[in-house]
């Protein structure tokens, strides 16, 4: 019988064991190809970000690599590096460049950008690349005939550093809720490097009726990701709404609701508390009997 | 003749005694198997829930399907066992203990898969602190919590004689600690005309609070679909839809549950052809019931001919359309075609209708659950194909397999530790006589 019984567990940490085993022979046998992604934006005034993501995708499950090494080489005549950027727990490694510093462009003025991980026991290396023309985006708030309006500058800085109009380019400009961005306008810049847009008449903002407005190029072919931002006290000021009836959709439930559900409680535990009484009865009076 | 008490307890005694080879061969593919799911539940503990098939659509998938199909089973086991418990008829006496049974493992298995869905487990105990009267959800916590206790309490009750006359048997060779167990839980019960009227209440409380309150708990469960705007549950048949569709799965479940018993502990003279028919007229009835209520369901939902109703009808039959069929075709027509014709009435015969039953039932879940999610009111932006279409990953299959391995190895331990023919219930007018002598 105890040879019986000894047979389960042994089978379990065969088991175990040969599930964990295998994992790491695959480790050790092969290495794998992760994905890097890469994306430098300029954000207004405040400089650049430079946001890479390494993560694996594997059996349809893109899993995110943490702690890992990524470095950022920007130019190709002149060389500009960052180095030491470790991958967070969602895979990114995230760098700043400050405005004042000077990005290293080619001959037509692009500026050449890569993120580069070295690979290690685990993982094959690999690099992502981007380029892109440096460009300048500005917001600007007008009343125009009492009608709100945006105004967008948007130009490309040339090799010189002077800059032209982004003439025939998108920009979109948005709101910044509280999830993602609310698109109002694609607007087209102009010959002379701007666009406007009507600004909507019911946004709701915070409880000072501040919003904030983002225009911005997103995955342009040519000028890449670069964005603006301001606050404006545009929006209708958020007030918090006392509801002092019940409802279905207030924080106090309808009497008829509460009634309805202590009774239905009341009914099914009193029973409960019956049966339980019944059973310290049948329980006792054997030891009644016993006594007697 | 009616056997004694000793008489049975002497037969079922080997049941409780030491188990066979094929007891632990069973038992120890069922624990690897569970084990398979321990070691799905570290991994998405470990990974998260993006190891999972959902994703931002299909925000409920085969958890939640395992879940409402668990939690059918129980409710199916309460009213069978509470009706069977009610109807006084002699053949339902070596069956009411399975339907019991069924009841409190299902209700125990079912939670859990809530569980497993819920992203975030530090916060599960908001339910209970923060609740909200107007949700659905928290009726469900409550009426899971009261409907945990109720059946616990009818199973007690449906043992208490079985443990007094365990623990006088003498002859059970079974471990200490099981023996004490059976003095402590037979609670000094001796037969007294007292102590047997005192039970026999309760019992009757207890299987009358049962049938209701299963009924109510599944409904609320309908509820919490039925009363969300989403295209596919919010119907007032909900109710009445869940509740028919559990106890026409948990009927089949009891058919399957006594092929295996008769066949294993060898109880053919317990469990004989008439209570295979007899439980398969009620799955034919249900399967009726069952098949009409779809039918009603779907028709008003095809011809009213809304919007995301008609998109969703029309992935039922492109997208889904073989676990349309399994579901709703051959779920409801193959059980009634063998019990609905005399010659096909064999015991085999009736276990594969319950068994179609069975899986039918667990598809009809699936395709209440997912398609409607596939089918969302609000267009989402950035919307990608794999974030929409939902299929479960070994994840959650290792847990749905750990569900149900749990839910044989719970059947396989009661039935090591209490007879699983209700031996009081076998021997009911005798020891009637024996108070009046």
């Amino acid at each position: 019988m105890r040879k019986k019984l000894s047979l389960l567990p042994t089978i379990t940490i065969i088991f175990l064991l040969s599930a964990f085993n295998s994992n790491a022979q695959d480790s050790i046998a092969e290495k794998k190809a992760p994905d890097l992604t890469f994306v430098f934006k300029k954000i207004g005034e405040k400089g650049f970000e430079l946001k890479a993501r390494l993560s694996l995708f594997e059996n349809r499950i893109d899993f995110p690599i943490s702690g890992e090494k990524i470095k950022f080489i920007l130019g190709s005549d002149s060389i500009i590096t960052i180095d030491g950027n470790i991958t967070d727990k969602d895979g990114y490694a995230i760098a700043f460049i400050n405005p004042g510093v000077k990005l290293p462009k080619n001959q037509e003025g692009i500026i050449v950008g890569r993120a580069d991980f070295e690979g290690n026991m685990l993982y094959e290396p690999v690099q992502a690349e981007v380029s892109f023309i440096e460009t300048k985006i500005s917001l600007e708030f007008l009343l125009v005939d009492t009608i709100k309006t945006v105004k967008v500058t948007a130009s490309k800085i040339n090799k010189d550093d002077t800059e032209s109009p982004l003439t025939g380019e998108t920009v979109t400009i948005s709101i910044q809720r509280m999830f993602s961005r609310l698109p109002i306008s694609d607007v087209t810049i102009g010959d002379d490097g701007t666009a406007t847009a009507e600004f909507p008449l019911k946004i709701p903002g915070d409880s000072l009726g501040n919003v904030d407005v983002v225009a911005f190029i997103a995955e342009n072919e040519i000028y890449g990701n670069s964005e603006s931002s301001d606050t404006i006290k545009w929006g209708i000021p958020k007030q918090e709404v006392l509801i002092t009836h019940r409802a279905l959709w207030t924080q106090i439930a309808p009497m008829w609701m509460i009634v309805s559900l202590t009774i239905l409680l009341i009914g099914v535990w009193a029973h409960y508390l019956y049966v339980i009484i019944q059973l310290i009865l049948v329980r006792n009076k054997n030891k009644q009997l016993k006594l007697e | 003749m009616e056997k004694s008490a000793n008489d049975l307890l002497k037969e079922f005694a080997p049941q409780l005694e030491n188990p066979t080879k094929k007891w632990w061969l069973i038992f120890g593919i069922m624990v690897i198997l569970f084990i398979f799911g321990i070691y799905g539940l570290i991994y998405q503990i470990r990974y998260g829930h993006i190891v999972t098939g959902m994703r931002d659509h299909v925000v409920w998938g085969v958890y939640i399907v395992n879940f409402i199909f668990f939690m059918g089973l129980s409710y199916a086991g309460a009213i069978i066992s509470g009706a069977l418990h009610l109807m006084k008829t002699d053949w339902r006496k070596p069956i009411m203990r399975m339907g019991e049974l069924i009841t409190v493992i299902s209700l125990l298995i079912g939670p859990c898969f809530i569980i497993f869905c819920v992203g975030r487990f530090d916060r599960l105990h908001y339910l209970i602190i923060y609740p909200r009267i107007q949700s659905p959800i928290t009726w469900d916590v409550i009426a899971i919590m009261t409907d945990i206790v109720g059946c616990l309490l009818f199973l007690y009750l449906s043992f208490i004689e079985d443990f007094a006359k365990l623990r006088d048997y003498k002859e059970l060779n079974v471990p200490n600690w099981k023996k004490k167990m059976y003095t402590f839980l037979a609670l000094n019960y001796k037969g007294t005309p007292e102590q047997e009227k005192r039970l026999k209440q309760s019992k009757n409380v207890m299987a009358a609070m049962v049938i209701a309150i299963a009924i109510i708990v599944y409904s609320v469960l309908a509820w919490i679909f039925g009363v969300t705007l989403q295209p596919g549950w919010h119907s007032t048949i909900f109710g009445p839809y869940f509740v028919i569709a559990a106890v026409y799965s948990g009927t089949g479940l009891l058919i399957i549950l006594m092929w295996f018993y008769r066949k294993f502990f060898h109880l053919e003279e317990y469990i004989t052809k008439k209570h295979f028919v007899n439980i398969g007229i009620l799955l034919f009835i249900l399967g009726a019931f069952y098949g009409y209520f779809t039918f009603s369901d779907y028709l008003t939902k095809w011809y009213g001919s809304v919007r995301m109703d008609k998109l969703l009808i029309d992935m039922l039959f492109k997208n889904y359309f073989w676990e349309f069929v399994v579901a709703n075709y051959i779920g409801v027509i193959v059980p009634m075609v063998i019990l609905g014709f005399k010659r096909f009435r064999t015991i085999n015969a009736i276990t594969i209708g319950a068994f179609i039953t069975l899986i039918s039932l667990w598809f009809n879940r699936f395709l209440i659950v997912v398609p409607t999610l596939e089918t969302p009111f609000l267009p989402i932006q950035d919307n990608r194909m794999a974030w929409i279409k939902y299929a479960p990953t070994w994840v959650e299959i290792s847990l749905f397999t750990a569900g149900v391995s749990v839910f044989v190895i719970l059947m396989m331990l009661a039935a090591k530790f209490i007879p699983i023919v209700s031996i009081s219930e076998m021997t009911e007018k005798q020891d009637k006589e024996n108070i009046i002598i």
